[in-house]
């Protein structure tokens, strides 16, 4: 009996002990593990359908990225009333790393990035026939990704001479180690080259996905941004060429719930019935400028006066008419249609237009300017302007610029465009002492402070330098 | 040692018992032990000192001994609970000597029995291990809602801080310090041999809910005792999870005799032990008004919209002095009940234990009801065997209200004195602040929190002596747990509080979340005693162990309901979501373990323990792990070059350990890399773009995560004076954890998921304790006066080593910018250094990191202020015994520790922003008020801008750090026994006790203990005990008790 116990304890020891690894491993149910991710061309197009998903979260371009961007720049009002302690702190421009804005915009740009490196590491394997289209699109998700980043946390294009100040961390392969930020002279090649390799790549139409368009579109955005006016314009015309796109009749039909005319690159909206999902490609858009019913707020986001003083005198105005409600003292901005399923173009052709106007006054062509914005000025209804000089064609341009896009995200790239052209003497219309909401427009607290989920995990990432605007 | 080579090890072990023969000769001892009662007592250990021989006593207390040799031998004997008696008696050879003994209590403290583990136990005065224990006495004196509070000052190095006054809340429990930042810190509770589950974060605390406490379903009634192992030598018998220390509960079973009951009861009621003092409407209108001038602005300052809203007149705002305290306030009353039955049979031991409690905690709508059971047996059927079954079921059902909006977080946040439960037109206020309803009456009308925890923790155990030196064990243990939350809100409070404005939603709502633990464990141990020549003593245990434990939650939401839903598929046909039953977690460990205790003439003794631990919860490149330790033990009193100081110091001993322990306290599926499902239409929402799935990724792997490992050292001294009247422990130790397991923060560009675990932190604490117990006065007589004085004094010094490649803010404890600082301890403040108020313009005035002045507060100007630990915590304990009557006055402290007062950076803060109505101290009302003036507030404001701020949560200066010393009256027990002459009851003992009756503290908010609940590990580690927000202060109950045998 003894010895039978102490030979079973025995046996037991050496049975339980002599188990395989195997015996201890507990894989987590519900979860696909690594090599299970991605096997097949179907599912690394799931990886880069996530990339776009990313991109047109509400954290990013479904809004807050615009949002972020109208906030330190001058079209936006009673800042001070109806915006919460982060948004307060960015319009005062005194900006700190604690600040959940510009960490929602750095994560979901980020992931945008992640997901397409990780589609670009697998296409070799499972892209099959649609390597080059699924190529192409993981390099555009990652060069606008990146750019709308290095725009956002680094001075513009032209703040140094030789663009050797800071961008952000450039990342080319699907990798966790962090990066320290690069200069923006490199920062901006490096979306250079993959908007170029995209524009080879990609198909002409491609529904809501980027196609060779849209990638041209960016990479029209982007000279424009350094002052490189021929290269933009011949990207732009392009594009005004095309036939594929077209303006469309009402300007406040951009941001609504059917898709318009003039939409290069869009985020999607999806309201299909037989899903129980739906996507607001400008939830964060619609929701913040919003008129609210009751409370003691109009709308989280109101504009200031001046907008609606440039479309002064003529009343007719479309996109005044159509996107601004004036509410007592306030000005409500009503050009994202609200609604739970709205298309949100990020580049479209009117956009387009007021490139290729610009960069034809800057080529001293001022009737080709003049007649590119008047095509704006017929659609919203107000008469046709004329010019004398090419510096009074960009300065018409970039007026008709502010009546287009105002709440849309760019004023704020607009004037560090336009100040740092200004500077560098690359513009036949400069703005000597350009100030954006009474800030010099190379101030440091114009540039957020890099957030902590960016940086505190890097070691030696260098910060902001902040404040200094006011 | 690699897993073979062990292994091997093991087998050898084993085949060595096979192969002990040792046959001596000559006579035989016999005799019979009984105790002061006349009662045999089964089950002691006998053993001819000196030697190996020994044995345990029968049914009716009577032992044999054979084989001793002939000659004068000393025989000593000893059972848990009684003192240890030595004889001597004649031995010749063939014959049979007897020796009886009689055994009193246990008395002397050196003598106690301390349970070491795996069935294991060691008188006190042979450790070699630093180990505290905290009899069932000191556990019932305090009555408590969960028993681990009342190990409160009770053993030295063991650091309890109660959450909060709220019942139901759980308590912070660290051994010798934090030795964790994103692992769980907590020490490894064992019941009766089971490693229980112990999930914080079931029900997690932000947002204002109440965390769930694993341990409040044990019926304090059924403790018999609580052994804390602190060490390395003790605790490695554990492995990969001793590393925080281990408690080992271990429960009442039956004792040697006729049946026994007992009832005890306990009725009182319970307040809160302070209250702090609001600004009136009056004082608050006008300092608003001060602030709203002060910006530069002119005539009557608006009034709120939130305070408008009410309806009622400026005049009647400014004269409206609600007192919330009496809206939300009660005297809690509290009663307990415990009807238990002791008995010993021939064959069959048996305790039985019922207990019912409900307890009312001072918020209104607070409170926790507890049902359970204990059934322990142990059945004798032959001489060598025991069998024993342990169960335990257990119901506890806690109401909640919440911490930051409802009860008495309420009315701090959004409720001053200008504020009312109803509207001028008698209609419920809806005070809404952020988004969140504050009025804590609407809350209570509307809403019901409760959860409620069903526990069975059960084993059966076989035990068989196959030799008289060698012991056979084999465990199966269960423990199951299903933790529910559940939640009604009213129609009202869709529409109220949620805004729900579609008609389906606009109805009563119910949800019932589930989370459900099965934890299985087994384990086989050979206990072999060696026969060894005189002098020598050795002792091996080999055992090894099985467990595995799941955890499965599920989901539901029901609507058109009159009331909370407990059972999901009771109303199919309401239930509008539904997550079935699903796996979260999943873990294994295979262990295997050895302790081999030597000794030499009882003056050297030498501890080696080993144990190999492999679990499913490590990374597949680092699965298994082997956490060895040496215990070494000196007693100097019994050299001979001690006899000069035997008279005054009759006891002397050095110890010392080295080991390394391990903390598997880890998510188990951490190691794992993870990705989002793609979307399954018609089910998931959310993880689609276009109308087509995305695939994206969740959490990183990590195949190299494992324990975290602790290397410790320990060396102390044990000194007995005058026939051990006084015994004085201490001890010093050194603990360094090589490994610590962090979140790394993983840079948000690289679109990676955000956080990466890794073993890649380190940390030291060090520390002295200090036990004392001294019998003031002793009396022969049972009735005489004694007094007793029992002193447990802990330091511990706690500082960060290393992050890794973390920045300060990587890692963080929630709120109140507390962090893991290399060089600093964990949970350090990071703030911007407060110098003062400037005479000038009333503005704070901060320091840079440089040391400049400045006046705009800034994150980037934080640094980390150490000093947040107590130099010193602990108990002190007098007891009066006279005539039947007993007096035990109870008090704890913490000395020099830190409180960062998270909350007063509104409530003592003179901002009053249009959007918050802060129930502010008047301490405000000593802001700065014009040029010139001196003050500690800065000037009163209606924003931000003038203080500096431009976000005014954004404030975390050294202001708001306060001294969290305090001293307190924890417990006065008085107690009489009825002196009896009936023969149907035994004892009446009824009794008085009062708990935390005084405080002193320099402490301007509520309470220095605090514990803020958190959400996860990390948070608990190094937010958990130096961060206050609104927690509610200790409770102070009065309590009548009512204790009868028969």
């Amino acid at each position: 009996m003894n010895k039978i116990i102490i030979l079973a304890f025995a046996f037991g020891v050496l049975f339980t002990a002599g188990c395989s690894e195997n015996f201890l491993e507990v894989r987590p149910k519900n979860q696909i593990l690594e090599p299970e991710f991605v096997t097949n061309t179907a599912q690394l197009q799931e990886v880069l359908n996530g990339a776009y998903k990313a991109l047109g979260d509400k954290n990013a371009f479904g809004g807050k990225y615009q949002i972020v961007s109208e906030i330190m720049s001058d079209n936006l009002a009673a800042a001070q009333i109806n915006l919460n302690d982060d948004y307060k702190t960015l319009y005062a421009r005194n900006t700190n790393l604690f600040l959940s804005p510009t960490r929602d915009i750095c994560a979901n740009f980020g992931k945008a990035i992640g997901r397409a490196n990780y589609a670009l590491e697998k296409v070799d394997e499972f892209g099959g026939a649609e390597k080059n289209r699924i190529t192409g699109e993981a390099k555009f998700v990652r060069a606008i990704a990146h750019w709308q980043l290095i725009r956002t946390f680094g001075q513009p294009w032209g703040y140094s001479v030789d663009n050797s100040h800071l961008g952000m961390p450039l990342h080319t392969k699907f990798d966790k180690a962090p990066i320290n930020r690069s200069t923006v002279n490199e920062c901006y090649a490096f979306v250079e080259a993959d908007l170029k390799a995209a524009i080879d790549l990609l198909p002409l139409s491609n529904r809501m996905y980027a196609s060779k368009w849209s990638a041209k579109g960016a990479l029209a955005q982007l000279y424009f941004q350094q002052n490189r006016y021929s290269e933009a314009r011949v990207l732009a015309d392009e594009i005004i060429n095309s036939g594929m796109f077209s303006l469309d009749v009402n300007p406040a039909r951009r941001f609504s719930d059917t898709l318009s005319s003039e939409a290069i690159f869009y985020i999607d909206a999806n309201n299909n019935a037989n899903t129980n999902f739906n996507f607001n490609g400008a939830e964060n858009l619609v929701n913040s400028y919003k008129k609210l019913a009751g409370g003691t707020k109009v709308a989280d986001l109101t504009l200031v006066a001046t907008v609606w003083d440039i479309f002064e005198p003529f009343q007719t105005d479309l996109r005044k008419n159509q996107g601004i409600s004036k509410e007592g003292s306030d000005y409500l901005c009503t050009k994202f249609k609200t609604g739970t399923n709205i298309y949100n173009p990020i580049i479209h052709l009117t956009e387009m237009l007021l490139i290729s106007a610009e960069c034809a006054g800057e080529a001293g062509e001022t009737s080709i300017a003049v007649d590119r914005i008047n095509l704006l000025r017929n659609r919203a209804m107000v008469p046709p302007i004329s010019a004398s000089t090419p510096e009074n064609a960009i300065r018409a341009v970039r007026e008709e610029r502010r009546r287009e896009l105002f709440a849309e995200g760019n004023r704020l790239q607009d004037l560090k465009r336009i100040g740092a052209a200004t500077e560098r003497g690359k513009t036949r219309a400069p703005e000597v002492g350009l100030r954006i909401r009474n800030a010099p427009w190379n101030c440091p607290g114009l540039c957020p402070q890099i957030p902590d989920n960016e940086s505190s995990g890097v070691t030696g990432m260098v910060p902001n330098p902040e404040g200094g605007c006011n | 040692m690699n897993q073979s080579t062990f292994t091997r090890f093991l087998v050898l072990m084993v085949a060595l018992f096979c192969s002990v023969a040792a046959f001596a000769q000559t006579g035989k001892i016999t005799g019979k032990i009984i105790d002061e009662k006349k009662e045999p007592v089964m089950g002691a250990t006998v053993i001819v000192a000196g030697t190996t021989l020994g044995s345990a006593t029968d049914m009716d207390g009577n032992y044999t001994i054979e084989g001793v040799a002939s000659g004068e031998v000393r025989v000593q004997v000893s059972y848990i609970g009684y003192e240890t008696k030595e004889g001597t008696v004649k031995v010749a050879t063939g014959k049979t000597a007897t020796l009886d003994f009689s055994l009193g209590e246990n008395k002397e403290m050196l003598d106690a029995v301390i349970i070491t583990g795996y069935g294991q136990t060691q008188q006190r005065r042979d450790l070699t291990g630093a180990i505290s224990k905290v009899d069932s006495k000191a556990i019932m004196a305090m009555p408590t809602s969960s028993f681990e509070q009342s190990l409160q000052g009770a053993a030295a190095g063991l650091q309890v801080t109660q959450g909060s006054g709220m019942v139901g809340s759980q308590s912070v429990v660290r051994v010798r310090g934090n030795s964790s930042i994103s692992a769980g810190g907590d020490p490894l509770y064992v019941v009766d041999g089971i490693a229980i589950t112990q999930d914080y974060f079931i029900s997690k605390g932000d947002n204002g809910n109440t965390n769930n406490n694993p341990l409040s379903t044990i019926n304090p009634n059924d403790i018999e005792s609580v052994e804390v192992l602190k060490d390395a030598a003790a605790a490695a018998i554990y492995g990969s999870r001793g590393a925080n220390g281990v408690i080992i509960i271990t429960t009442k079973r039956g004792k040697k005799g006729k049946p026994t009951y007992n009832f005890n009861t306990r009725v009182g009621y319970g307040e809160p032990t302070k209250l702090l003092k609001f600004l009136t409407s009056e004082e608050y209108f006008a300092m608003r008004q001060r602030g709203w001038e002060l910006d530069g602005n002119v005539g009557q300052a608006p009034i709120q919209p939130t305070l408008a809203e009410q309806g009622y007149s400026r005049s009647e705002l400014e004269h409206m002095n609600t007192n919330w305290y009496d809206e939300v306030l009660r005297k809690g009353v509290k009663q307990e009940y415990n009807l238990s039955m002791r008995y010993g049979g021939e064959k069959l031991s048996t305790y039985i234990g019922t207990s019912y409690s409900n307890n009312q905690g001072y918020v209104k709508g607070n409170g926790m009801e507890r049902v359970s059971g204990r059934v322990n047996v142990d059945y004798h059927p032959i001489k060598n065997l025991t069998i024993g079954l342990t169960t335990s079921a257990s119901r506890g059902t806690i109401e909640k209200q919440n911490l930051l909006y409802g009860g008495l977080g309420g009315i701090q946040w959004g409720n001053n004195a200008s504020t009312a439960v109803y509207k001028k037109d008698g209609s419920l206020y809806w005070n809404k602040v952020y988004g969140n309803v504050v009025n804590p009456i609407a809350r209570q009308q509307n809403m019901i929190e409760t959860s409620r925890e069903t526990r069975f923790l059960g084993g059966l155990n076989i035990n068989y002596n196959i030799l008289e030196n060698l012991t056979f064990n084999i465990t199966g243990n269960y423990d199951y747990q299903l933790y529910g939350d559940y939640t009604f809100q009213t129609k009202e409070w869709k529409i109220r509080a949620e805004d729900k404005d579609k008609p389906i939603d606009q109805q009563n709502h119910s949800y019932v979340g589930l989370s459900r633990t099965n934890n299985y464990s087994t384990y086989s141990t050979l206990n072999y005693t060696f026969k060894l020549p005189a002098n020598h003593k050795l002792n091996a245990l080999v055992g090894v162990e099985y467990q595995e434990a799941t955890r499965d939650a599920s989901k539901s939401s029901y609507r058109g309901v009159n009331g909370l839903v407990y059972n999901m598929d009771s109303d199919t046909t309401k239930r509008f979501e539904y997550e079935k039953w699903d796996e979260k977690e999943h873990y294994k460990f295979f262990s295997t373990f050895l302790r081999a205790n030597y000794s030499y003439k009882d003056r050297y003794q030498l501890q080696v323990t080993v144990r190999r631990d492999g679990s499913s919860k490590f990374g597949i490149k680092r699965q298994f792990g082997n956490f060895p330790s040496v215990g070494l033990g000196w007693t100097l009193s019994e050299e001979n070059f001690w006899k000069p100081l035997k008279k005054v110091i009759t006891f002397a001993k050095l110890r010392g350990s080295w080991g390394l322990t391990g903390n598997a306290n880890i998510d188990p599926s951490q190691q794992y890399p993870g990705f989002n499902q793609p979307i399954n239409f018609g089910n998931v929402s959310g993880n689609a773009y276009g109308g087509s799935p995305t695939r994206d990724y969740k959490k990183l792997a990590n195949d190299q995560l494992g324990w975290e490992t602790i290397e410790t050292y320990d060396g102390g001294v044990q000194l007995g004076f005058l026939n051990d009247r006084i015994v004085l422990d201490a001890t010093y130790y050194y603990k360094l954890t090589k490994d610590a397991f962090l979140q790394t923060v993983i840079q948000a560009s690289t679109g990676h998921p955000d956080v990466l675990y890794q073993n890649i932190g380190q940390i030291e604490n060090k520390g002295f304790e200090v036990a004392l117990t001294s019998r003031n006065i002793v009396s022969k007589n049972a009735k005489g006066f004694k007094w007793t004085t029992v002193l447990n004094l802990g330091n511990n010094q706690n500082k960060v080593l290393d992050i890794g490649p973390n920045q300060p803010d990587a890692l963080g404890g929630g709120f109140g910018d507390t962090r893991a600082y290399p060089g600093f301890p964990v949970g350090t403040n990071f703030l911007n250094k407060f110098v003062g108020i400037d005479p000038a313009d009333g503005k704070p005035i901060y320091l840079d990191p440089k040391g400049n002045q400045v006046k705009v507060y800034s994150p980037n100007n934080r640094v980390p202020i150490g000093g947040i630990y107590p130099l010193a915590t602990g108990g002190f304990n007098n007891r009066f015994d006279w005539k039947g009557f007993d007096l035990d006055v109870n008090f704890v402290f913490s000395y020099l520790g830190k409180v960062y007062d998270d909350a007063g950076k509104r409530q003592r803060y003179p901002i009053f922003p249009d959007d918050l109505l802060f129930n502010q101290t008047p301490e405000v009302l000593t802001a700065w008020g014009g040029e010139g003036q001196i003050s500690n507030l800065p000037r009163p404001s209606t924003t931000g801008g003038p203080q500096g701020l431009d976000q005014i949560w954004q404030n975390n200066t050294t202001m708001f750090v306060e001294d969290a010393s305090y001293l307190r009256l924890r417990r006065v027990g008085f107690g009489y026994n009825i002196p009896l002459k009936t023969k149907g009851i035994e004892s009446i003992r009824i009794s008085l006790t009062g708990t935390n009756l005084w405080t002193i503290a320099n402490y301007k908010g509520w309470d220095p203990e605090v514990g803020r609940e958190r959400g996860n590990q990390q948070e608990r580690n190094i937010g958990g005990t130096s961060v206050s927000f609104l927690t509610a202060p200790q409770e102070r109950t009065y309590m009548f008790g009512l204790d009868i045998n028969f």
